[in-house]
């Protein structure tokens, strides 16, 4: 019924009639007064039925939601209040050192987190006026990788502080609802450890690194929070610790407690601390993510704090098999008892987190080719291999490029695994000039040259996975033949040059091509074989499951390996697709690892 | 002892009751401030399982923030209606919030016991409730106001008379057929609003 002012009165002047009379009374008055109108009777019926239900419900919504709302402990105490220029807009969540709120900047209608710091930290003056200096000089670093602080201020009742608002999740809230993936461990490592080398050195101590304090946006930025933070907590914790610092951590019941797993050995110890103690945290923090497992956990305060002064970590292989072993020596250097045998600099951990992501990005982990036969490998030599594993993508397409122009085919620029492919006459690069090819940001690799030397097809990340790219000789821009959210490696043209083979996540099996699957059973290496035209198209699935597509010199064929780690088998598929054909290869003493096969030039 | 917010929210009254809309806009602020300061020390004082009766915070905010010995009767109505409408707010706030974060899988605050469901209605019902006032406010305004004081400022039907400076008899009548339509459009509304 459409509601007008002078159809609401007719219905309200007939209905409190109506409702003033005996209900025996009622039906009789409505006929009469709605007659010839039976839209207006069936509304009045309708709220006197619905005034008979009514009761006292409406009076009662309100207090029961008032009564609810201050119940309601977060929400009832300070949303809707303002300190400063912020008004509080919700509950974040509870950090040791007092609540964490959304509230908006009335000054700049900007978002911001507020911290309202619990009075007993903010009583020492000198301490409060320290805090303030550093969070403030680790916030003008305007890194990508540190919270940004506005202001840190206070009315008569708190201090607080307001930061750059950062939407996503904290580390150890990830970690709870998800395994975290070698791949992303090492990235989450890599941003904080940029993080803490740029705070480092600008003066700045963080103190209390520990998964809490990294925020995870979700574009994949990690964020690290409260620099200089603990500098209010430290000395709170007088008499049997020896006025150490002790972190808190969130419970799940939102009880703050104490916990120490993070603290390095020296402020296990209540020794000085320099910017290496936040190393050390970094390492646990490292470990924790890789594992899932704290390195250092006693029953008690007392326990823990004993087993990171005294006690080797479980290592973190052993706790998952799945791990590269050249992790073990990243987390030794990281979490070394003696802060002189630590990482020095934030930055050294850094740039050793990015070549052991690289080397797993590319398959060419040294652990990996220790196994292939060179035994007895020191330190030494691993951390070379690291090293040529690290090297910069432009490198890697210089001397793709640089093979080309010494007329070599682009197959055999790839190590082959027989002992013919292993003979390559010797090149020399002397009189060759060498021009970059890609000089973008992140990894670049896997280049291969088109037959007729036009082209090239590499690997880049630089939109956030793998995705093959062509790019001419002679310049212009590149096209990314394999746009879409999977993992896409591993560029093979086809000797016509009309269509290039490789390896996708995209049929969902594996979620990456990562050398490791990790958290699954099953160390497989790639995804499935797929075929594409050279210039871009729709491709078609040829093969379920394999790695390292190499064609046939008559274009007929494709061969690749495929089967669990170390125990690959080579196979071969006709360029159409249809049933595998394994080549059977027998191997005294075990299998080896069995990668990139390539067909000799006569095709035999 | 009179306080200086309280002479600041009798003065601003006094003013706004002489026509002064300026002294509005400063005076929401303050007694929104004051009826959230007053909700929280209910929670520390009563908590958990009291009821709450938002007459009661209302009433206490005024004794706190009204200098008796100025404030008329005119302005002891002015007030619960500003506090009226700041009440209405706040919970439509808080129902907007509270189901937000339910519907944003806040696992930890899930038990087994029905007070989520019927939390979660509520929450849906004074949406609809707060919807139903806007429309009913548009086609009968005295009648939406004499809601608004019944049930969020708690007033009595011979307080909401003054208030309005109507007879109680006109409050009584407007209030039932109110209630009889608002009561049928929370029901119509629930389903839609509380039905995924």
């Amino acid at each position: 019924m459409a509601m007008t002012p002078e159809r609401w009165q007719q219905v309200k002047q007939i209905f409190q009639s109506a409702i003033e009379r005996q209900p025996g009374e009622r039906d009789g008055f409505i006929s009469q007064a709605c007659a010839n109108d039976p839209e207006l009777r069936s509304e009045v019926e309708s709220l006197i039925s619905s005034h008979n239900q009514a009761g006292d419900s409406v009076e009662e919504l309100a207090t029961q939601l008032a009564a609810q709302m201050v119940t309601d402990d977060r929400d009832a105490s300070l949303i809707g209040r303002t300190f400063g220029p912020y008004r509080i807009i919700s509950s974040i969540g509870k950090g040791g050192m007092g609540e964490v709120y959304l509230a908006q900047d009335s000054r700049l209608s900007r978002r911001v987190a507020l911290k309202l710091l619990r009075k007993e930290f903010t009583k020492d003056e000198d301490r409060l006026r320290r805090f303030k200096q550093e969070s403030r000089a680790a916030s003008s670093l305007n890194h990508p990788n540190i919270v940004t602080v506005y202001e840190i201020g206070q009315t008569d009742l708190l201090h607080f502080m307001a930061t750059e608002y950062v939407e996503g999740e904290t580390l150890r809230q990830h970690m709870r609802a998800t395994r975290v993936k070698l791949r992303e461990a090492l990235d989450v490592a890599i941003q904080t450890a940029s993080a803490l080398a740029a705070a480092h050195h600008a003066g700045i101590i963080h103190r209390d690194i520990k998964p809490e304090n990294i925020m995870l946006r979700g574009d994949g930025y990690a964020k690290v929070l409260d620099f200089g933070l603990a500098k209010l907590t430290e000395q709170q914790t007088s008499g049997d610790l020896r006025d150490t610092t002790v972190p808190f951590v969130e419970t799940e019941s939102g009880v703050v407690m104490g916990t120490a797993n993070y603290m390095s050995p020296e402020q296990a110890e209540a020794r000085s601390v320099d910017h290496r103690t936040d190393i050390f945290s970094l390492g646990v923090v490292l470990y924790e993510m890789l594992t899932g497992n704290q390195p250092f956990s006693g029953k008690s305060l007392i326990a823990t704090l004993h087993a990171i002064i005294n006690e080797e970590p479980r290592p973190a292989t052993e706790v998952n098999p799945q791990l590269p072993r050249e992790v073990l020596d990243i987390l030794d250097k990281a979490m070394a008892k003696a802060p002189n045998e630590r990482y020095q600099h934030a930055g050294d951990f850094e740039i050793d987190l990015r070549r052991l992501k690289r080397a797993v990005e590319t398959n060419s982990l040294s652990s990996l080719q220790t196994k292939l036969g060179r035994t007895g490998i020191g330190p030494q030599g691993k951390r070379a291999t690291l090293l040529r594993a690290g090297a910069s993508a432009l490198i890697i397409l210089t001397v793709a490029a640089a093979a080309w122009m010494l007329g070599r085919s682009s197959g055999s620029s790839k190590v082959g695994v027989s002992a013919e492919a292993q003979s390559t006459r010797p090149v020399t690069l002397e009189h060759v000039k060498l021009a970059p090819l890609t000089i973008d940001p992140g990894f670049e690799g896997e280049p291969t040259f088109s037959p007729d030397g036009q082209t090239v097809a590499y690997v880049s990340d630089r939109i956030g996975n793998f995705d093959i790219f062509l790019k001419q000789v002679s310049g212009g821009p590149d096209i990314n033949l394999t746009n879409n959210a999977a993992d896409d490696m591993q560029p093979a043209f086809s000797p016509d040059g009309k269509q290039i083979a490789f390896v996708s996540s995209r049929s969902g099996e594996y979620d990456c091509l990562c050398f490791f699957v990790y958290g699954t059973d099953q160390p497989l290496m790639g995804g499935a074989i797929w075929i594409m035209p050279a210039l871009g198209g729709s491709p078609r699935r040829i093969v379920e499951s394999g790695t390292f597509p190499s064609w046939s010199p008559d274009g007929l064929g494709i061969l690749y390996s495929s089967g669990p780690w170390f125990g690959q088998k080579i196979y071969r598929v006709a360029s159409t697709g249809g049933e595998p054909r394994e080549i059977p290869i027998k191997f005294e003493g075990g299998a080896p690892y069995m990668a990139y096969p390539s067909y000799s030039p006569d095709g035999h | 002892m009179t306080t200086l917010s309280q002479t600041g929210v009798t003065d601003l009254l006094m003013h706004w009751s002489n026509g002064d809309q300026e002294a509005l806009n400063e005076l929401i602020p303050m007694v929104y401030d004051e009826l959230h300061k007053l909700a929280s020390r209910y929670l520390r004082r009563e908590r958990p399982d009291h009821t709450l009766q938002t007459t009661a915070l209302v009433h206490e905010a005024y004794l706190k923030l009204v200098d008796q010995r100025k404030a008329n009767w005119k302005n002891r109505v002015q007030f619960f209606a500003v506090a009226a409408q700041l009440m209405r707010r706040i919970l439509v706030d808080y129902a907007r919030r509270h189901r937000a974060s339910k519907r944003g899988g806040d696992f930890c605050k899930l038990s087994l016991d029905e007070g989520l469901v019927s939390s979660e209605e509520k929450d849906a019902e004074l949406l609809a409730l707060d919807e139903a006032l806007d429309r009913l406010a548009a086609i009968d305004p005295q009648q939406s106001r004499v809601v608004e004081l019944r049930v969020f400022a708690g007033l009595s039907l011979e307080e909401t008379a003054q208030a309005l400076n109507i007879s109680p008899r006109t409050v009584r009548r407007e209030w039932s057929m109110a209630k009889a339509w608002l009561h049928r459009q929370i029901k119509n509304q629930r389903p839609l609003v509380a039905g995924n």
